[in-house]
């Protein structure tokens, strides 16, 4: 094996196997878990179903029609007097009862019976049942529309007609925002791994034993890898915890945000274009910080200001869904430190025109390429600069022989 | 072709001339000290060797050429700044390092098992390297120098921190590695440690060579006019003495021009001293070395 990928290996395993990485990878999925649980013990409580019953004094649901198909029904029983609804009741084969006086069509008043009130699933099925008895004895021009007025589903659609927003969004309509979110947080986690790593062999001073056994492009090239490969680890496993929650949730208890988890594959590709040149650019300056300082404590204080540019765009989200165009967000877009959450941000809401999404990842690109090449002067730089910084003078002036003791 | 040949080799840091004109060879099957005061190069020299640094100017050869990465798995380095991963193993720390010098994993964990039993470590090969005490981290140090049965062996200050019974271990492993042909540079400031270990040494002061040859020669060189007695009762009083002194049991007469240690010893026996020793007196390495640097270079 090379030793490119003896230190990847090393670095990998070092950071795997360590308890508190174990922890941040089961947090996510534990803290998923735990929001589809509350959710779900929220919906039990919520619900209640027991059937609902009714006394009909108008002569209205003579006839009725049966109430719309829900996925989980509260069965609507009809007693022809209000005694025999209460001995239900009493029994407690009901929830309770509603009253349809005589003049009901004429005042629109009904009574509602009950011992505990009745939850919100049952009374908004017969609410539905209502209406659609309601409906029935209007003409069906009218009845239609009154019908559409009352169902609040208002779809909102690109002019091209391939992005469209529901009242309520599904998971697939905002993955791409919870995937910037994502990555923000795998810069959060990695940026400490990246630091440590590099600031580690100066700090035990194992630095001058590992320049004599492998060259400075295999240390800092096989430390990056390894550690790509622990994000790497995060973002799958995540992913797949995400993915069964998104089926349990969907298919088993029925959320309706869970149901649809289809993406943009046009807005998936942008995204990923960008996290790869900005990730790799981020854990490049990681690299040169561990390199530049002499403690992995004060570098990890200063790599929080290289994750607060990719912050920022979240604290203008409302500014964003407002106006995804204005040219705040477009500068965003196109300044590297801030594009890619700007973008995750942008993609979730509109179709960011194609120019923005090239010249930003063209330029996050650039800045990764720059970023490596900084990480590569630093290291060698501070390499054996033990307890010293590397002055920011010297990482970008012109090469020369650092007192204390490096070459370029 | 030497094993190590550095011809006049310079480096500076920024106004500091750390190095300015430093060349030596060394060659398979020695020990050779590379000595000097605090500051006088030899970190910069041995770097500038391995190909951290690079030099300002001369050449440097080791292994039949410029230093390469292939060369680096054929070289062991103990530096000065001492330094193991902290929170792993001591095994897996070690056998890190051998896989990174070229070995398999496989034969970098079976060297290794002979290694730790014969520094008495193989019960703590399991522990955190932060929980073995400065000695036994010193010893690994050297495990890691050696496990991959270097060409060229490069220790500095290798008896620091070890006592008496590991000292002798490890001058005893020196000297089995200099019979298998191993190339070994020294730099140490315990000059005992020279005297007993290298058979030559290079000196270095302010960058430059001072003292370069083998160790006898260079005693020899630095010997003055006189002999050293030791003699049941007084040691009787002789012409051409010009000046008596005294260390322990030991007394050393420093001769007049034109006497010889033969004129002496003839004039000792010839008053009826009873000798226990008579030597002629050469310098320690130690008195050379304070002479030398003391001077500034000669």
């Amino acid at each position: 094996m090379s030793k490119l990928w003896l230190v990847a290996e090393y670095e990998y395993k070092r950071q795997v196997l360590r308890k508190r990485f174990i922890w941040a990878l089961l947090s996510v999925p534990l803290m998923v878990a735990l929001l589809i649980g509350i959710i779900y013990l929220a919906m039990s409580l919520e619900n209640d179903y027991t059937p609902i019953g009714y006394v009909d004094h108008s002569g209205m649901l003579a006839d009725p029609i049966p109430a719309p198909d829900r996925s989980k029904p509260v069965e609507i029983r009809a007693y022809p007097g209000e005694s025999e609804a209460r001995k239900a009741l009493d029994a407690g084969e009901i929830q309770g009862y509603y009253v349809l006086p005589a003049d009901y069509v004429e005042t629109n008043h009904v009574e509602l019976v009950y011992l505990k009130r009745p939850k919100s699933n049952a009374t908004g099925q017969f609410y539905d049942f209502m209406q659609v008895n309601w409906l029935a004895t209007q003409p069906p021009e009218v009845a239609h529309r009154i019908a559409a007025m009352s169902d609040d589903d208002i779809i909102v659609r690109t002019p091209d007609g391939k992005r469209e927003f529901k009242s309520e969004p599904t998971l697939g309509q905002l993955l791409p925002l919870l995937t910037g979110m994502a990555f923000l947080m795998l810069l959060g986690f990695s940026g400490g791994y990246l630091v440590q790593a590099v600031v580690e062999e100066k700090e035990n001073r194992t630095m001058e034993i590992m320049a004599t056994s492998a060259s400075p492009g295999q240390l800092i090239g096989g430390k990056v890898i390894g550690l790509i490969g622990v994000t790497l680890t995060q973002v799958v496993v995540w992913s797949l915890f995400i993915a069964a929650a998104a089926f349990v949730g969907g298919r088993f208890f029925e959320v309706p945000f869970l149901q649809d988890a289809r993406v943009d594959v046009q807005s998936f590709l942008i995204l990923l274009a960008a996290f790869l040149p900005g990730y790799i650019m981020y854990a490049a300056f990681m690299t040169a910080l561990g390199a530049t300082f002499a403690e992995a404590q004060e570098a990890q204080q200063v790599s929080g200001l290289f994750i607060l540019p990719n912050v920022v765009p979240m604290w203008l989200t409302g500014m964003i869904i407002e106006n995804p165009n204005n040219p705040i967000a477009v500068a965003m877009t196109l300044f590297p430190l801030t594009a890619p959450t700007t973008l995750s941000l942008r993609v979730t809401f509109e179709q960011v025109p194609l120019w923005q999404a090239a010249v930003s990842v063209a330029l996050l690109a650039l800045s990764a390429w720059g970023a490596v090449w900084l990480a590569g002067r630093a290291f060698r730089l501070g390499m054996l600069r033990y307890g010293k910084r590397v002055d920011l003078r010297e990482l970008f002036g012109r090469p020369k022989r650092a007192a204390g003791g490096s070459h370029v | 072709m030497h094993t190590v040949e550095v011809s006049h080799i310079a480096k500076a840091f920024g106004r500091t001339q750390a190095v300015a004109d430093v060349s030596f060879t060394v060659d398979g099957g020695e020990i050779f000290g590379l000595l000097g005061p605090n500051g006088a190069g030899k970190t910069t020299t041995i770097r500038i060797m391995l190909d951290i640094f690079k030099a300002d100017g001369g050449t440097v050869s080791v292994l039949d050429g410029a230093m390469t990465e292939e060369k680096k798995n054929r070289i062991g380095y103990m530096p000065e700044e001492r330094g193991l991963y902290q929170d792993i193993s001591l095994e897996r720390c070690l056998v890190y390092l051998g896989t990174l010098k070229g070995l398999s994993d496989a034969d970098a964990r079976r060297r290794l098992g002979a290694w730790l039993e014969r520094f008495d470590l193989a019960a703590h090969r399991n522990k955190k390297v932060k929980e073995l005490s400065k000695g036994m981290q010193q010893k690994a140090q050297i495990i890691a120098a050696v496990m991959h049965q270097p060409e060229v062996l490069i220790v500095d200050e290798p008896f620091a921190s070890l006592d008496p019974v590991n000292t002798q271990m490890v001058k005893d492993l020196m000297r089995e590695l200099r019979d298998a042909g191993t190339a070994i540079i020294m730099s140490t400031h315990q000059m005992h440690q020279v005297e007993e270990l290298c058979d030559r040494i290079l000196l270095i002061n302010e960058g430059r060579d001072v003292l370069y040859g083998g160790l006898n020669d260079i005693r020899k060189q630095y010997s003055g006019h006189a002999v050293v007695v030791r003699a049941v009762g007084e040691i009787p009083k002789l012409p051409g003495v010009e000046s008596i002194s005294r260390h322990n049991s030991e007394t050393k007469l420093n001769l007049a021009d034109g006497v010889t240690p033969q004129d002496t010893l003839k004039g000792l026996l010839a008053q009826g001293a009873v000798l226990e020793k008579f030597e002629i007196a050469v310098p320690s390495l130690d008195e050379i070395f304070i002479r030398v640097v003391g001077k500034g270079g000669e």
